[in-house]
């Protein structure tokens, strides 16, 4: 097996402990750690597991068997952040890994974060009012603004079909 | 100070000093952070909540999780929308307008990390002579989310030419992007803030960051030039701005008396922040009350307008006087704008 990470249709942003990552395609946010983002972008399509296991203990400057790069594949592959999903599911359980390795290993972690309802720091107008039609996961440049339906966009979560955010 | 104002009170506790690369230690217990997760969620401070709280013991609590989460997307949010403020420009650029970036990302690039300070609206300044040119030139790509101004709004009162000259050019996406020199932003920020009666804290924690940030040159002779009115106006944002949240004003020239915000004024500010009060502009227009008596005396008490955006509606001074005799003719004056308004689409 030789992962690619996918490149196209993600913004990514790089914080100081880990990677973020939202997907443009099906607008859902994930959270890399350090060991996770470390994997994913050494996906190159030419590395197998052990030259990622190698590569992962040399820039996370801990011991990295193969187990550890094989649960972080699964949670990219479930995340839909290589260009191809595992073809079966991997087997590794992250309980047996953290009892075997110890706490000095940090194993990779990717989770999808939950949107809260937040809304933007803009001062809302409705001097060019959006659409409501125009206002839901599908258009992330309505995000965060006022819908016509006195509701605002409030986050990248926003459920096909309108806004989920607090009434205007 | 009354109970009213006490989760106001509360939300500038957690955004003192929140601006800072390192901001002071915070002290609050896990369920005045529940109380007030709410507000700065709802107000876009969420991520400056986490700033302070992710060094302190009550960082694994729930609120604080839902605000690191706010956090993370909002730093994914400002990828967006730096392309966004990139792709504006270079719009504008290639029809030959020259634009002024205000607030957004002119302030959220000042802060440590990028997703501390979030963003919806682009606010570009134009002469008014280029802005027809402007508007043409952003209809590809649609302005969704661009707020161009005819002029320069609050700085309307100095020389276009010499605000202009003062701006400054940085990159970003390898866009050339004008934002407006630190003597000309400041007081944007402020008179900004102010206009809408302080409704975010947000907005406030932008002017101490701006005050505390300011470039060495900074010449205060700049800053004060143009109208007296406005510039007491930012004087006393400033005032707010260390009493509320510890802002610090070394070096900063305030007349005698002005560094202490008048009596009413924290109150109003912390009254105001204790619940969440939506935008003018996002709120039902007045209009399509008017048939539903409920809805119109709903809409009336939603409107009537806080001390801070009473005095600068109808351009008074933050004095000691008391506030209702400005708001209730913010309120008239409002009131003879909107019926106007009405007779004309009539």
């Amino acid at each position: 097996m030789k992962p690619n990470a996918r490149a196209d249709g993600l913004v990514v942003q790089d914080l100081a402990d880990e990677t973020l990552v939202y997907d443009l395609e099906r607008h859902k946010a994930h959270c890399l750690n350090r060991a996770a983002a470390a994997v994913w972008r050494l996906c190159d399509g030419k590395r197998d597991e052990a030259a990622l296991a190698r590569l992962l203990a040399r820039d996370l400057g801990t011991a990295a068997e193969e187990d550890v790069v094989r649960l972080a594949l699964r949670d990219l592959s479930r995340a839909r952040l290589l260009q191809e999903p595992l073809a079966a599911e991997v087997r590794v359980s992250r309980r047996r890994l953290l009892r075997r390795l110890g706490q000095a290993v940090a194993l990779p972690v990717v989770v999808s974060i939950v949107s809260p309802t937040a809304v933007q720091a803009a001062t809302c107008r409705m001097t060019q009012p959006i659409q409501v039609s125009a206002c839901n996961a599908s258009n992330p440049n309505a995000l965060g603004c006022c819908c016509t339906n006195r509701r605002i966009c409030a986050s990248l979560g926003v459920p096909p079909g309108g806004c989920n955010g607090a009434a205007c | 100070m009354g109970r009213p104002a006490e989760r106001g009170a509360r939300v500038a506790v957690v955004l003192a000093g929140s601006w800072r690369a390192a901001p002071p230690l915070l002290d609050v217990s896990a369920r005045d952070l529940i109380d007030v997760a709410p507000l700065l969620l709802q107000t876009g401070a969420a991520s400056l909540g986490w700033w302070k709280v992710r060094r302190s013991p009550v960082a694994s609590c729930t609120a604080a999780k839902e605000l690191h989460d706010a956090y993370r997307l909002f730093a994914l949010q400002a990828v967006l929308h730096e392309q966004r403020v990139a792709k504006a420009f270079a719009a504008l650029r290639a029809a030959g307008v020259e634009a002024i970036l205000g607030k957004g990302w002119a302030i959220a690039r000042q802060y440590p990390d990028p997703g501390l300070r979030p963003y919806g609206d682009v606010d570009l300044y134009v002469r008014p002579a280029q802005h027809a040119a402007a508007v043409a030139a952003l209809e590809d790509p649609p302005r969704e989310g661009i707020d161009l101004h005819r002029g320069l709004a609050q700085l309307d009162d100095r020389p276009a030419d010499e605000v202009f000259a003062r701006s400054r050019v940085e990159s970003l996406h390898g866009v050339e992007v004008r934002v407006f020199g630190a003597e000309d932003h400041i007081r944007l920020l402020a008179l900004h803030m102010l206009r809408h009666g302080v409704l975010r804290p947000l907005w406030l924690c932008d002017v101490a960051l701006a005050l505390e940030s300011r470039p060495p040159d900074f010449d205060w002779r700049v800053f004060a030039s143009g109208s007296r009115r406005r510039l007491a106006w930012v004087r006393s944002a400033f005032a707010l701005a260390h009493a509320l949240l510890g802002a610090r004003l070394d070096g900063v020239p305030m007349p005698e008396g002005a560094a202490r915000p008048p009596r009413w004024l924290v109150p109003a500010v912390l009254r105001q922040w204790s619940a969440f009060v939506p935008p003018h502009g996002s709120r039902a227009p007045m209009a399509a009350s008017l048939r539903h008596p409920a809805a119109f005396v709903r809409g009336l008490l939603l409107r009537w307008p806080n001390p801070v955006e009473a005095t600068v509606g109808v351009g008074g001074p933050f004095n000691r006087m008391p506030r209702l005799p400005f708001q209730i003719g913010d309120c008239l004056l409002r009131t003879a704008q909107f019926a106007r308004r009405l007779a004309v689409e009539r």
